[in-house]
């Protein structure tokens, strides 16, 4: 006999799930498809005729979409990657055994993740002003620095303050998803490779990063869809100045100005290169399940 | 008597039904700064006109656009909206506007005291897509007497007279003047004035090749560049945009600036104490050659038809004479607000001379596309990253491959 679609229990189930899958379609499909419908649209408001490729060939021979390209993979490769690292590196440190006072630690160092985007943006474009700014006077006043450096207004380092201020606002988060990871980490593994007479190195490779690597994928992957998605930052502190602009931007601006259908066309390419590792994260779940 | 009172009650929840129904709403999308003036028009227009009711909508400097662009798209749009001239065009192009001619007309507004000067600006071919009631270009305002401290009685009136002028006025902390490259439309407008000055343009005839490796774009990129890198603009300019430049020449950290007569309120009422005068840019051999744009009034096509009658009505009132001169801080866009009085001062004379010697500020159909293009490479010369001749070869490079597709 052939096995039902759907058990007894699951069609009871339908009438409370539907609600939620209604939902969830008019606020996350249907905008989808119509941003997709409107890349294709020689229109901008989506309702005029086929424009094929247009939109997306244009785009590909604007200088402006590759170098918005090089700029979000320079910015999501940096802060990921020194986000990743040094939020697992104060985790670590705040685990240690000897240190005191450690749920004020994370917490001070959390303030930096639950400010607003704009707050932060605003408070560190101050702190990087090129004359009178705190960063060239700390700098200076230290003797690292001759002259005052131009954070936000020399494409050579703008994008490197930019990063700066990524790391600082995101690795907290990093931090603190580690530390909840090692709190969860069975004190007799650690026991048993002390007997054995494991060091320090064999034990973080052979015993914590094994055991944090689900947590490690959550943050990454939190990690990416911020680093590609941020705007509020980047806005706040150069609007796209001095060659930062990334994906984001290039999108707000090109509706600003009513390429509606190219901003699409931007908008789609944005959405494929975070689902590039959206379907990664979720091969890897699925695999990780199936074992 | 209470079926009389019944009867009463039924006859005057009718009247009231069809006044109802008979009044028309027109919303009117108006900046900010225009508010006061607006609700008080707003007021007079419905006294005038009982059956049509006006409905502001607020906007700001920093937002207007995108809001007017989401709101104009839709289905229903509202009426009016308040936007700059070089803003029309593309806009029009989009089919988002409602011609004007003749319904303008109709409704009374009067073509032939238009500037045609800024008319242009707003129209495709023969066809009006907006009424302009504000018409303007840049200036210059400059300290009195930190120019007679330099033993300057007047402002010079070429460029190089100025550059050296300029470098005897650098110094203790002030600086001659700023260039706003924190800002991407005032950066970029800042260049196109330069570049109209050499006799240079964005684009040649035919439409599609970038001319801004021309040497008249060279020399109008070198003179932002250097005037930074030798020292008489302030090495901040990279942060500043035009709002701040007023508030450095205001302190006095400034000598002078380039901005719209839109700023002389400002500063007569923010620093009272503040000697300044006005001149005209200066040029190669004499006036420089400035950019000219405005404030319109526009029509959305996908507002509800029923409606663009008394939103045309609205429109003709707005851009009256007298309401145009209410409505501007600069120069209306109607010969007969123009001879109005208070458009005759001392502080706004240059203003209006240097509007002889002016242009239209790029509407090409793609110019918003090609802005960011400029300005990033203004960016590269000025940081030092790139020279003048070779930021002017990228843009136009980046530009002309941008537009053959």
């Amino acid at each position: 006999m052939r096995k039902p679609l759907l058990t007894k229990d699951e069609k009871k189930a339908i009438p409370f799930v539907l609600p939620g899958v209604l939902v969830t379609a008019l606020l996350i499909v249907y905008p989808l498809v119509y941003i997709f419908v409107m890349s294709f649209s020689e229109n901008g408001v989506g309702q005029s005729g086929f424009a094929g490729f247009t939109n997306y060939i244009r785009l590909f021979h604007n200088p402006q979409f590759t170098r918005a390209v090089s700029n979000t993979l320079i910015w999501t490769g940096y802060t990921v990657v020194i986000s990743f690292f040094l939020g697992f590196a104060m985790a670590l440190l705040i685990h240690m055994k000897g240190i005191r006072l450690k749920g004020i630690w994370r917490s001070l160092l959390f303030i930096a993740w639950i400010i607003p985007g704009v707050v932060k943006a605003t408070a560190w474009k101050w702190l990087f002003t090129t004359d009178g700014g705190m960063v060239n006077h700390l700098l200076m006043s230290l003797k690292l620095i001759s002259g005052p450096v131009p954070w936000l207004t020399s494409p050579a380092w703008a994008k490197t303050a930019l990063i700066i201020v990524q790391i600082w606002a995101t690795a907290p988060y990093v931090m603190l998803m580690m530390t909840a990871g090692l709190q969860q980490l069975p004190a007799d593994l650690y026991e048993s490779a002390d007997l054995d007479g494991a060091n320090g190195f064999d034990k973080m490779l052979h015993i914590t990063l094994p055991m944090l690597k689900d947590v490690s994928f959550i943050c990454l992957l939190m990690l990416l869809v911020w680093a590609i998605n941020e705007f509020a930052l980047i806005w706040t502190m150069t609007s796209g100045g001095q060659n930062t602009t990334t994906l984001s931007l290039l999108i707000y601006n090109q509706f600003k100005v009513l390429n509606l259908n190219f901003a699409s066309a931007s908008a789609v390419m944005q959405l494929c290169v975070s689902m590039i590792f959206a379907v990664l994260y979720t091969r890897l779940v699925l695999k990780e399940e199936k074992q | 008597m209470k079926k009389m009172l019944a009867i009463l009650l039924a006859m005057l929840l009718c009247i009231g039904c069809v006044a109802a129904m008979a009044e028309t709403t027109i919303q009117w999308w108006t900046p900010n700064w225009d508010e006061p003036e607006s609700r008080e028009m707003a007021a007079e227009f419905e006294a005038l006109n009982p059956d049509i009711k006006v409905e502001l909508v607020i906007t700001d400097w920093d937002t207007y656009k995108s809001r007017v662009t989401a709101a104009i798209s839709d289905d229903n749009a509202p009426e009016l909206y308040s936007v700059l001239t070089t803003d029309v065009v593309p806009f029009a192009q989009l089919g988002l506007l409602e011609p004007l001619n003749e319904l303008g007309a109709a409704a009374g507004v009067d073509f032939d005291d238009l500037l045609p000067s800024a008319v242009a600006i707003a129209s495709i071919d023969d066809t009006v897509y907006g009424i302009p009631f504000r018409h303007d270009g840049s200036g210059v305002y400059y300290n009195v007497d930190l120019l007679k401290e330099a033993g300057y009685d007047s402002f010079p009136t070429t460029w190089a007279d100025m550059v050296e002028m300029s470098k005897a006025l650098t110094k203790d902390g002030v600086y001659a003047f700023a260039q706003p490259l924190g800002n991407q439309a005032n950066a970029v407008t800042r260049l196109v004035q330069q570049l109209y000055t050499y006799g240079g343009d964005v684009l040649a005839e035919d439409g599609v090749t970038c001319t801004l490796d021309s040497d008249a774009a060279k020399s109008a990129l070198n003179t932002i560049v250097s005037s930074i890198q030798e020292g008489y603009a302030s090495p901040s300019s990279a942060e500043l945009d035009n709002t701040k430049e007023r508030d450095l020449f205001g302190s006095g950290k400034l000598a002078f600036y380039i901005s719209g007569p839109f700023d002389i309120d400002t500063l007569l009422a923010d620093y009272p104490e503040l000697n300044f005068a006005t001149a005209v840019i200066p040029g190669l051999d004499g006036m420089a050659c400035t950019t000219a744009n405005g404030w319109t009034i526009i029509m959305a096509s996908k507002a509800k038809d029923e409606n663009k009658e008394a939103a045309a009505k609205l429109l003709a009132y707005l851009t009256t004479p007298e309401n145009q001169a209410r409505l501007t801080d600069s120069f209306p866009a109607s010969y007969t607000a123009l001879a109005y009085e208070q458009f005759a001062t001392d502080y706004l004379k240059p203003f209006a001379d240097q509007l002889e010697n002016s242009k239209p500020e790029p509407t090409y159909t793609r110019w918003a596309e090609m802005e960011p293009i400029i300005y990033e490479y203004i960016q590269y010369a000025v940081s030092g990253s790139m020279s003048v001749d070779e930021a002017c070869e990228s843009m136009a490079a980046d530009i002309t491959a941008l537009l053959s597709y």
